[in-house]
């Protein structure tokens, strides 16, 4: 097991925490943390996070914003560097609506496992 | 089956070393259930998480255990703390003490050739002045014009201007800032260590606490001191002149207090017993504390009862059902110090004249309307708070003499620390007699007359330097308070003038420069004369070119003291020092004493 599941849930296999028992699976958990946080959360370790949450109210298209992938990979790079990592924001949903209508803002982060060259992405929402 | 010992490192207190032990011990204890310790992962939220709390309560036991002693606390209040417990007593509000002078004009006598001396008036301790600016100043001790340093400095003519009228007559004093103020605090039933908090701020000392029957309160530094020294008057007009206005006495007192101060709050705690224990003796009968008493006839227990103890008047007796009148010295300024001639206005002068009855009262009124005063130099005090540093070096002073004379440089410290009005000493020294079989100690004293000369001190101001001192001597020294000797001598000198400045001119520069520097300060007992410091001085005068000779001499005779040297047996090597035995002290008295040829 390489780390507990978040959200914590109790398993029958592994006991009070379900773990993550695949690489990628906790490579991934550790990616949704990093753009999770927002720096100054997480204890002992202000740096960390890059606080997607507080992008939310920026202008869309503004410098602001779009200094959100800087800040992604000046991140990636500092605590998941075996990571190479490119992102963008998603425009449309499903449907084919605009998001920036709906007044939604997503980002599809894009990251490529360097040690098993395996492609992998997430999508979070602000 | 043994039980499994894991190793814990208790070295670990900050949060990077707990974190590191963390891992390493799930590393090494837990190596299939957490294997990802990246940063950003949630294994390591978790280390992180425990490490943050580990760090936290490091800080706090820390913080506790820095903060338990003296040497290590930062806190403020918590350095006081220790400080008080060791003795030292801390108070936030200070004070400036300062020199003023006095004048007033004195009715001329029948002759019209001096002042009636009738008229000179005692100005009472507790009278007032004050700056332009309301910074109140009170006057510390007694003044009474009646003792030989009043100095006469002018004269108001008649209204014709055919006599003196009037003599002005000035005498220095001492102040304090700050102005008497009074509280009156309503004190309801019975408590044990009834503790009161003052109405006030800025409190600076507190000067009296009596009750509504009369019965004086006095402030002692624990409430197991039972005794204060008091000043009774000195009826002896003789020693009264030499300066020694009061005699201490050492006085019981069963009503007592001390204070306390908690930030800018004061507080008088008293301690518990009653009335009728006063009656009974002062100091509780040992056979009475030591054991209790029991019907059987053998002995269990050899612990004493302290309550028994403690129901005596020991902490002294508690006011009950009466009201307290607190009369207190309070700043009224937070700036305490006063610049030089700005304390000139008369608030209270406090005068009092010896028999009022036979002495006219318009005199006595012209009198009080025209006391006047200024001060030469400024009044200055420590205003600035003590940091924790300093609280703590004063702490540590204090702890190591605990209010106790142990060391020769203490019973120095406390001669000199005797209030003035018991007399003061201007040198003392102390040395053990190594002739004496019981190795008690001599303490030389030598004290200064109006004129600033060297003069032998009072018995009245011995007799209270031994009061004063059985108060924090050991019980197994013995002090012999002894007169120094004085040790008159002049100057005769032989110089070599600058071509174009007169003998005289340069005779008379040589001379003032000598006595000005050689009297700036009185030398300790039993300090060598530095011959070669008359070189110096009389090297550095622009009128004088060379210094062909020196030479020391005896003054003995009516003005002098009869004690003489033989100079040449006690000069040092190449004659730079003269050594004077251990009781002896030199004293330039005239500046006639020194003479000389100018080339």
């Amino acid at each position: 097991m390489f780390q507990p599941k978040f959200p914590l849930e109790y398993s029958n296999i592994d006991g009070p925490y379900r773990g993550i028992k695949d690489i990628k699976e906790t490579i991934k958990q550790n990616v949704l943390f990093l753009l999770s946080t927002s720096p100054g959360e997480w204890p002992g370790n202000p740096d960390l996070g890059v606080g997607v949450r507080r992008f939310l109210f920026e202008n869309y298209g503004s410098l602001e914003l779009n200094s959100l992938h800087t800040r992604i990979k000046d991140q990636f790079s500092r605590y998941l560097p075996f990571l190479k990592v490119t992102s963008e924001f998603v425009e449309k949903d499903s449907e084919g609506y605009s998001l920036v209508d709906q007044n939604q803002l997503k980002i599809i982060v894009k990251y490529n496992i360097k040690p098993l060259n395996v492609e992998e992405y997430v999508e979070i929402g602000v | 089956m043994s039980k499994k010992i894991v190793p814990i490192d208790y070295t670990g207190n900050d949060f990077d070393s707990i974190k590191k032990n963390l891992i390493n011990y799930i590393k090494k204890y837990y190596p299939n259930t957490s294997k990802d310790f990246n940063e950003a992962s949630f294994g390591s939220l978790m280390t992180d998480l425990v490490s943050y709390v580990g760090d936290n309560l490091s800080f706090y036991l820390d913080y506790n255990a820095n903060e338990s002693f003296l040497e290590t606390s930062l806190e403020y209040q918590n350095v006081i703390m220790h400080a008080n417990q060791m003795g030292y007593k801390h108070s936030t509000t200070r004070s400036s003490v300062g020199t003023i002078d006095i004048y007033m004009p004195i009715p001329a006598n029948a002759s019209l050739a001096a002042p009636d001396v009738n008229y000179l008036p005692k100005i009472k301790r507790g009278a007032s002045f004050s700056t332009p600016e309301g910074n109140i100043f009170t006057l510390i001790d007694d003044v009474n014009f009646l003792s030989q340093d009043s100095e006469y400095v002018g004269d108001e003519l008649s209204t014709d201007g055919s006599t003196v009228a009037y003599y002005i007559m000035k005498k220095k004093a001492r102040v304090i800032s700050g102005e008497n103020r009074q509280v009156i605090l309503e004190i309801g039933d019975f408590q044990r260590f009834l503790k009161v908090k003052l109405p006030a701020s800025n409190i600076s000392e507190i000067v009296s606490v009596v009750d509504s029957s009369g019965n004086e309160y006095y402030e002692v530094d624990y409430l197991t001191q039972n005794t204060v020294f008091r000043p009774i008057v000195n009826r002896n007009s003789e020693t009264q002149t030499q300066g020694v206005q009061s005699i201490m006495k050492p006085f019981p007192v069963p009503r007592r207090f001390t204070v306390e101060r908690s930030g800018p709050d004061v507080f008088l705690v008293f301690g518990y017993g009653s009335e009728t224990e006063i009656k009974q003796e002062q100091v509780a009968d040992p056979s009475e504390i030591v054991l209790d008493i029991l019907g059987k006839n053998y002995i269990s227990n050899a612990t004493f009862d302290p309550s028994k103890l403690l129901t005596t008047e020991k902490f002294g007796v508690s006011p009950v059902n009466t009201d307290l009148t607190v009369t207190y010295r309070a700043n009224t300024e937070d700036n305490v110090n006063a610049a030089a001639g700005s304390i000139t206005t008369v608030i209270d002068s406090n005068i009092e004249f010896s028999n009022p009855q036979n002495l006219a009262a318009d005199k006595m009124q012209y009198i009080t309307r025209n006391v006047e005063v200024y001060n030469e130099l400024p009044v200055n005090g420590d205003i600035s708070v003590p940091t924790t540093e300093e609280i703590k070096h004063r702490a540590y002073g204090n702890f190591a003499t605990q209010g106790r004379a142990v060391t020769l440089r203490d019973y120095i410290s406390a001669t000199y620390a005797m209030p003035a009005s018991f007399g003061s000493v201007k040198r003392a020294a102390i040395y053990r007699d190594d002739n004496d079989l019981t190795r008690n100690m001599n303490m030389f004293i030598i004290s200064e007359d109006s004129r600033g000369k060297l003069e032998i001190s009072s018995s009245a101001l011995k007799e209270n330097l031994k009061t004063w001192l059985n108060s924090v001597k050991m019980v197994n020294d013995s002090v012999d308070i002894l007169d120094a000797t004085v040790f008159n001598f002049g100057i005769e000198f032989d110089i070599v003038g600058q071509k174009n400045v007169s003998t005289n001119q340069v005779f008379n520069a040589a001379r003032e420069e000598l006595y000005r520097q050689l009297t700036l300060t009185v030398p300790e007992i039993g300090e060598p004369f530095q011959v070669t410091e008359i070189f110096r001085i009389l090297k550095d005068i622009p009128e004088v070119l060379d210094v062909v000779n020196i030479k020391i001499l005896n003054r003995t005779g009516a003005s002098y003291s009869a004690y003489g040297v033989d100079v040449d047996a006690h000069l040092g090597t190449e004659g730079r020092t003269l050594h004077v035995p251990q009781h002896v002290i030199w004293e330039l008295k005239y500046e006639s004493d020194i003479t000389g040829t100018v080339r």
